[in-house]
């Protein structure tokens, strides 16, 4: 019985969306571009996500779901043949080579099958995997430090370490052919190098006669699903009786999962902000389609009223009106959600490397996600925004009285008028067309401002990136030169340090009107003593759990405990950079006193902490230079070990020397020149280097040289030599230049204009349609009227210049409207918006508008002339016959 | 039997110096079975009042009576339940929707009820009314007697127990006119339905079995 009426609804829905052709057309492209805004936000999203998998399994060195280390020939076959595992590969790792020109990144000699070399990104580029004995394949970088050309058949000669478990089983050299090679990943912590299947057996003979243990084989396994890995891998183990408590058993089994898969699940790589940007996103592209599919709707059931009424006395009841008009929207987005899907995969696309390339995944992890999550995230968000669209109007349709609709006419609301004596003048007429029905004007106004108005906003969003303040905030000389682990935070012994003759060379090369060096202890640590009352309030952000825990870790030295002090000592030019809050840096080379500047911590605006954490100007505090410490087991005061549980291991000060210094100085110190990563627990400080030197009786590396040019000239020729001079693998050195922080900061901004760009031609497009849209059905649905003046007097001219004048009222009313609402609105979001970036200035601009203004004006012309000849195809008496 | 009453109906459009007393106080009753034809000059509350009747409209006070059920106690969505199993309109603008066929145009009631269409009863309209072979039409290709026998089809096939006809022969010439009547009182007797008609055309209303007259919102005879 339902059925019926099912079908019934269904029909009278398909054959009212068929008659009103052109309106189709538009309601279908507006659900089309919002589709597009959602598909585009979802690719990027997903291929994000996809991206940071794609970088951690290259990290980690490969995307097999988890490994069952140290298994015997039998064991790989039963773990093959368990039925949650898809497929299997072998590794047997043979040996490895971590000093010579492998120092740096180490080589990994192994055997792999098919499989695991495949999911280890081994692609050969040249040749074949190593099948005979004499064999071997490894990567292009590899060839090129061990110095040989990449042949086939090329002499390769190494020399690695055989290792197995922890066993050292000392070098071995063999010479062997090249058989094939493959392109080096530089995100590999490792160089893959591989051999044949023989020549491991043999090794493996070899050593086994010396009376050692056979090597060890790890299998590599993929899963028949990506989730819930480490239980189904705990599965398989239990289930083939495997353990991994006892080594010595001959069960025993270890599992390695893969975090690259529960890190990625655990979406650790999607921060709150993130969430909250994309979540604002969702919002104005639901709104942004909202305003068109709304108006587009609110507009044709207002046109259509009459026969909503209609329908309604002959028993349509208003939930079944309600379903007509949603039928309808759904129907219309079966046309326009693929078209949109298509577009916007398409466009997210193109649109991820440039997203991709700001970040730190880099280009070489891009993967571009098609999960079909996409898809259905788009349509879900597309039927929403048009269900949302449509059920006001289809509440309106529901709610007309039979017998008004069935005489409905827009009527004016109000009761009595002035009569005026200005006459039937043309625009007259036109303006009070515009107030016959107020409730739709202000809608086309309102919706075509509001998109002006985003559209303004994206402007001044994607305008108002501050060059000055991120050069101002990101650099405190023209080029600040050290060793790579410096910029990588890790400069924490004298390895990490500048040698002299570099520092000479580029002294003797540039030209340079201010410089200096920074220092730091080479071997020695430094400790500050203070009391457990000030380590509590300094760690008053961590709960009171962790910050006990934190003392407990301390050695104490009656009521005080140390907590870590990074000095930093600084040639004298740099004292200058500093700024001080408190007290005075004359003070620090006084050579007869102990004087100490303590560095503040500031945010990403350079504003300082609050002082109450830090110790005051004229303050004694305590530094030890530790010559030797190590940690202990705090139960027995002896060195601790692997089993020492977490809580008792205790860093232990064997012999030091104290200084007591007095504060100086609070200072901050720019974030370019600091040691750029801090303790939790710690504080920073500076010294002149002299001094720091005199006092902690220690050798000093250094950190960097940072040295200003006197003009642009000189700035471009120390950019270049710079640039050779830190260029390839072995040098060791990196450097920071104004010129690579603009370039920064310009990759940044491009990537929210291109971005930007796209949604302000998204939402201009809607705008425009829904002009377009107001207009054309303005018209039609007056063709009658039109027919009406035509019939007494009015000449087509005449009417064309009436419409005319019509759509430019809508548009300087959508220009006015919106220059009132960029006006107030404007300053509003920028406030905001330099609240949330530091680098940003907001700056007023009625760019959208001067932009937008020529168009609508145009179409505001030229629309209601090109449809209006449509109309006039017909003649008057046919017109006036039409109901 | 009255199938149809009114108690004291009275319908204010605008207010204040808008103030406009359609209705002031009808208390009609139709008996089952009856023909009533509603005679007035325009302005009268002829229109108004049938679409009181009808359940179209909602009076400022008063009640509509109809099979017992006093039918503005009722909620729009169960009113509008009521009005297609109770009551089939014919309008002088026809009101047919263009979108549908004859046929469709038909049984779109009965459909929009969910119930199965009887087809030999519609059938037997059909034939009665003379539109065996323009079922396929849509309402544009058809004349006005032929639109206004089609939405008379239409108010007939949910069986309803009343026919409210709004000048059913307002757009209609003399001849034509005649011809719809004539059939209209043909089915009517042959399918047992009361019908009210609203007319201003005298020689139209002598048809009926009883003329009531109406004038400034008040029946003035025939009641």
């Amino acid at each position: 019985m339902k059925v019926l009426n099912k079908k019934t609804i269904r029909r009278l829905s398909f054959r009212s969306l068929k008659a009103s052709g052109k309106r189709n057309i538009i309601a279908a492209a507006a659900i089309a571009l919002t589709t597009v805004l959602f598909t585009t936000l979802f690719t990027i999203a997903m291929s994000l996500n996809s991206s940071y998998e794609t970088f951690t399994f290259r990290q980690i060195g490969g995307y097999a779901h988890g490994s069952f280390k140290d298994v015997d020939d039998s064991q790989i076959k039963e773990i093959a043949s368990h039925d949650k595992v898809k497929a299997v590969g072998e590794r047997d790792v043979i040996g490895t080579i971590s000093d010579g020109v492998f120092a740096k990144v180490p080589a990994e000699i192994s055997f792999m099958d098919k499989n695991c070399s495949k999911w280890s990104y081994i692609e050969m580029s040249e040749g074949r995997e190593p099948k005979e004995r004499d064999e071997i394949a490894m990567d292009t970088k590899a060839l090129e430090i061990l110095g040989i050309k990449p042949e086939v058949g090329a002499e390769v000669s190494i020399t690695y370490e055989i290792s197995d478990k922890e066993q050292n089983l000392g070098k071995r050299t063999d010479s062997f052919k090249l058989s094939g090679w493959w392109e080096y990943d530089d995100l590999l912590p490792v160089h893959f190098i591989n051999i044949s299947k023989s020549y491991a057996s043999q090794v493996e003979k070899d050593v086994s006669a010396e009376g050692k243990v056979s090597f060890r084989k790890d299998l590599n396994v993929m899963l028949s699903s990506s989730i819930n890995i480490d239980g189904n891998m705990k599965k398989i183990q239990e289930d083939l009786g495997y353990q991994d408590e006892n080594a010595a058993e001959e069960d025993y089994v270890r599992i390695g999962v893969n975090w690259g898969y529960t890190s990625a699940q655990a979406d650790s790589n999607i921060d709150m902000e993130s969430i909250l940007a994309i979540l604002a996103f969702l919002v104005l592209v639901v709104f942004t389609g909202y305003l068109i599919i709304y108006n587009i709707f609110q507009i044709s059931v207002s046109g259509d009223i009459r026969y909503y009424g209609l329908l309604k006395t002959i028993g349509v009841t208003p939930k079944q009106l309600r379903r007509i008009i949603r039928k309808q929207a759904l129907m219309l987005c079966v046309l326009g959600c693929p078209v949109g899907m298509a577009v916007g995969y398409l466009a997210g696309y193109v649109l991820t490397p440039v997203v991709i390339s700001q970040t730190t995944l880099g280009e070489a992890s891009l993967t571009v996600s098609a999960s079909p999550l996409i898809f259905a995230g788009a349509a879900v968000f597309s039927l929403i925004t048009v269900l949302l669209s449509c059920a006001k109007p289809g509440r309106i349709a529901s709610k007309v009285s039979p017998v008004e609709a069935t005489k409905y006419t827009e009527r004016a609301k109000t009761a009595r008028k002035k009569r005026t004596t200005r006459g039937a003048k043309l625009h007259n007429m036109a303006f009070a067309n515009l107030g016959r029905n107020k409730s739709k004007t202000v809608l086309v106004v309102v919706s075509l401002s509001l998109s002006v108005v985003l559209l303004s906003i994206l402007m001044a969003f994607t305008n108002g990136f501050s060059m000055e303040k991120y050069l101002n905030e990101k650099t405190c000389a023209d080029f600040i030169v050290g060793n790579t682990d410096y910029f990588r935070f890790r400069a924490n012994s004298s390895k990490s340090g500048m040698n002299s003759q570099d520092i000479d060379q580029i002294k003797e090369n540039t030209e340079i009107s201010w410089g200096g060096e920074a220092w730091s202890l080479a071997d020695t640590g430094s400790v500050e003593w203070i009391t457990q009352e000030q380590f509590t309030e300094m760690s008053s952000e961590q709960t009171s759990e962790t910050s006990k825990d934190r003392l407990n870790d301390k050695e104490s030295r009656g009521s005080l405990v140390n907590i870590d002090i990074q000095i930093e000592g600084l040639d004298t030019p740099l004292l200058e950079k500093l700024t001080v809050l408190d007290g005075d840096l004359t003070q620090l080379s006084d050579p007869n006193k102990k004087n100490i500047a303590i560095a503040v911590h500031t945010d990403d605006y350079g504003n300082a902490d609050d002082l109450k954490d830090y110790p005051k100007v004229g303050d004694k505090i305590t530094v030890t230079y530790v010559e030797n410490g190590y940690y202990i087991d705090s139960r027995t005061g002896k060195l601790s070990d692997e089993k020492t549980p977490q809580e008792y291991i205790q860093y232990h000060i064997d012999k030091g020397h104290d200084v007591e210094y007095t504060v100086a100085a609070l200072v901050t110190v720019p974030y370019q020149m600091s040691f750029r990563s801090s303790n939790l627990y710690g504080r920073d400080a500076i010294l002149p280097v002299d001094k720091l030197r005199e006092d902690s009786g220690d050798d000093l590396f250094s950190l960097f040289y940072m040295f200003d040019t006197p003009d642009y000239k000189a700035e471009v020729k120390a950019e270049s030599f710079l640039t050779n001079m830190t260029k390839g693998e072995s040098s060791g050195l990196m450097y920071e230049s104004k010129a690579s922080i603009r370039d920064e900061f310009e990759g940044f901004r491009k990537m929210f204009i291109i971005l930007g760009g796209v949604l302000c031609g998204i939402i201009g497009l809607v705008g425009i349609l829904n002009f377009f849209n107001g207009i054309m059905t303005g018209i039609l649905s007056r063709r009658r009227e039109f027919a009406m003046l035509q019939s007494i007097g009015m000449t087509g001219r005449q009417l064309k210049t009436m419409l005319i004048y019509e759509g430019l009222f809508y548009a300087l009313a959508t220009i006015l409207f919106s220059s009132v609402l960029t006006a107030l609105l404007g300053p509003l979001v920028g406030n905001m918006m330099e609240k949330m970036f530091w680098f940003y200035e907001y700056h007023f601009t009625f760019m959208a508008i001067t932009v937008t203004a020529p168009v609508f004006l145009v179409l505001g012309a030229a629309l209601p002339v090109i449809v209006y000849k449509n109309v006039s195809k017909k003649t008057v008496v046919e017109r006036l016959r039409e109901s | 039997m009255a199938i149809l009453e009114t108690e004291n109906l009275k319908k204010i459009y605008g207010n204040g110096v808008n103030e406009v007393h359609a209705l002031n106080g009808v208390d009609l009753s139709v008996d089952d079975g009856e023909f009533v034809a509603v005679v007035g000059t325009s302005g009268s509350g002829k229109s108004t009042l049938l679409n009181m009747l009808g359940g179209l409209d909602r009076p400022t006070s008063g009640k509509v009576i109809v099979d017992g059920k006093d039918i503005f106690s009722l909620k729009d969505e169960a009113l509008t339940i009521f009005r297609r199993r109770k009551i089939g309109f014919v309008f002088q603008a026809y009101n047919l929707v263009p979108v549908l066929n004859v046929y469709e145009n038909i049984v779109l009631p009965v459909e929009l009820d969910g119930k199965n269409v009887d087809k030999k009863f519609v059938d037997s309209i059909i034939s009665t009314l003379g539109l065996e072979d323009k079922v396929t039409s849509l309402p544009n290709q058809l004349s006005g007697g032929q639109q206004q026998r089609v939405a008379i089809a239409r108010a007939l096939a949910s069986k309803p127990a009343i026919l409210l006809c709004d000048e059913p022969t307002g757009n209609l010439d003399s001849r034509t006119s005649q011809d719809v009547l004539g059939l209209l009182k043909i089915s009517s007797s042959k399918y047992e339905q009361t019908i009210v008609m609203i007319t201003h055309n005298e020689e139209i209303a002598q048809m009926a079995d009883r003329i009531v007259r109406i004038e400034d919102g008040r029946i003035i005879s025939g009641n």
